[in-house]
């Protein structure tokens, strides 16, 4: 009895600072854009507190929701190349990898704990009209005018993919090495081709690690800022590009405001979704 | 059969490598060539190096980013370790709520946390947006990081221990700083480890929380990107970002890695 009362009075030391940092500084600004998304926009970035839903109907415009089917467009390409690059390198780090395995994966991964911001200026410098990939082609004599990369759709879609593809790498790494191997021996034991193995074991064994590496590289894909501003310019500008221009760029916070917490209302339903699949022990052990 | 498949694994192994780290070494090598407009290979120089050395702009945000980062790992360490511990040991209403809610800042697109903090700390807590502003944006996404590693470590250390040090006599200070903090150091390590690159490194939360005479060095390169374009001397500044986060980590991971071996020679 005497242990309970102790620990009951160490609850709110532990977890009450993080609470709080939690409550003030994520929590509440969230429910100050709320607030501002139902605000009357005035002159001059000034905001008047008076009650409208205009910011809500306005997205309604192609020019606002064009930003969200292409970056939802994108988000669906991203997904599905990293699986398809993705896949095949989990396979062999998992199958072929050796003791060497978790350096090799380590290799892969370190890159993305580097700048985001500098790893796309990266792509900036190999992908413009004098960058590496131009020059080389030119040298082979394979192209006389350069190839414009740059500010295009698939200039986008590649830097996605080099900024995520490491969330499905863990995700794929992590089931593919749990998986029992002597399934795999099972079926080719029984006759199966290494195609049908693929696809009847191995594919339908691996389906949480799909999953969660599919949901983890289309959350930051979708809302992503750095890509498209730096690789897509304003042509191929994604709704998180929109959401930052209403607030830098036009001053107008209610607007802006309420893009984003659409924004954030996909990305929720996405994740709600994946917890309801999966648990919430799954995302935890996933994300991190 | 078998080798062929061996062979076209390794061509897709190497092309893979290829297309992670081609980008960052060739921003690397161009950082020591000669030419301004780096479109060949010029000559080895070190001159754009000794040019950062000379752009007060960016020392003075390379300072902020060391402050921000310093403050930002001791705080969320902290909070989120003690986080982690209150999780782990205590029932308690809203639990769920609140493992929930440390997800959120995980998955939440960085623009919303970046306008949503922008708002608040402008027009509802109308503070001018500074160092403040800054670390306690950091602090807010680098906790739920913290907390998850460090609960992932609890799950693997031996409680027992805690229990022995109490019924030995060790108050509780005692026992956090004698047996509890050095059964998690492995996690809190790894937590620090990638903390710092993220706080150091973040850009897009930044952005909207930093004032003037604060700017910290990601938002410096950005409008060093967005005035000049690609330079030499962004490629050196990047040389030495990336090289810099990559030797945090190596530092840690090979430090863990001798760490075990050591806790297994000793057994």
């Amino acid at each position: 009895m005497k242990k309970n009362k102790t620990n009951r009075a160490l609850i709110l030391p532990t977890i009450g600072p993080a609470t709080f940092v939690l409550l003030l500084f994520f929590l509440l600004p969230l429910g100050a854009i709320l607030f501002f998304s139902f605000m009357t926009r005035g002159d001059f970035g000034a905001v008047i507190y008076s009650f409208t839903l205009d910011n809500y109907i306005r997205i309604l415009q192609p020019s606002f929701y064009m930003p969200f089917f292409r970056s939802m467009g994108y988000t669906i390409a991203t997904v599905l190349i990293s699986l398809i690059i993705t896949y095949p390198l989990a396979y062999w780090l998992a199958f072929y990898g050796g003791r060497m395995r978790m350096v090799w994966l380590f290799l892969f991964i370190i890159p993305f704990w580097t700048s985001h911001l500098v790893r796309i200026y990266a792509w900036m410098f190999i992908l413009r009209d004098s960058g590496l990939i131009n020059l080389t082609l030119g040298r082979l004599g394979l192209i006389t005018e350069p190839l414009n990369m740059l500010f295009t759709p698939g200039a986008v879609v590649l830097g996605l993919v080099y900024s995520y593809f490491t969330f499905m790498l863990l995700a794929l790494f992590s089931s593919l090495d749990r998986m029992d191997k002597s399934v795999q021996e099972a079926a080719v034991d029984l006759g199966a081709s290494p195609f049908q193995r693929l696809l009847k074991v191995t594919l339908p064994m691996t389906k949480g690690g799909i999953i969660a590496g599919s949901v983890l590289v289309a959350v930051p894909t979708l809302g992503d800022y750095i890509v498209p501003d730096l690789l897509g310019g304003a042509r191929v500008s994604m709704i998180g590009n929109v959401v930052a221009d209403a607030f830098l760029r036009f001053a107008n916070w209610p607007f802006g405001s309420a893009l984003g917490l659409v924004l954030g209302a996909i990305v929720l339903i996405i994740i709600l979704a994946y917890m309801k699949f999966a648990g919430r022990e799954s995302l935890e052990r996933e994300i991190i | 059969m078998s080798k062929l498949f061996k062979g076209v694994n390794a061509t897709f192994i190497g092309f893979a490598f290829l297309f992670i780290w081609l980008p960052l070494l060739a921003i690397i090598v161009f950082s020591f060539n000669e030419g301004r407009y780096a479109i060949y290979w010029q000559g080895f120089t070190l001159h754009w190096y000794y040019e950062l050395l000379r752009d007060t702009l960016t020392l003075n945000a390379f300072r902020v980013s060391v402050i921000v980062t310093s403050f930002t790992v001791l705080i969320s360490t902290a909070f989120g370790t003690l986080a982690a511990y209150g999780i782990y040991k205590y029932k308690f209403w809203g639990k769920e709520i609140l493992r929930g809610t440390l997800i959120l800042p995980l998955v939440m697109p960085c623009v919303i946390m970046g306008i949503s903090l922008l708002l608040f700390f402008s027009r509802v807590l109308q503070m001018p947006l500074g160092y403040v502003s800054i670390i306690a944006a950091h602090v807010a996404f680098s906790i739920p990081l913290v907390t998850f590693i460090v609960l992932a470590r609890m799950q693997r250390v031996d409680w027992t221990l805690e229990e022995a040090a109490m019924d030995l006599g060790a108050n509780r200070l005692t026992t956090w700083r004698r047996v509890i903090i050095p059964m998690l150091t492995p996690g809190i390590l790894a937590s620090v480890a990638l903390t710092i690159p993220w706080s150091f490194n973040d850009f897009v939360i930044t952005f909207f929380v930093t004032g003037v005479g604060t700017t910290p060095l990601p938002v410096r390169i950005y409008s060093m990107i967005r005035l000049q374009g690609i330079s030499p001397v962004i490629n050196a500044l990047g040389t030495i970002v990336v090289v810099g986060s990559i030797l945090i980590i190596l530092a840690v991971q090979i430090g863990a890695l001798i760490r075990q071996k050591r806790a297994e020679a000793a057994e």
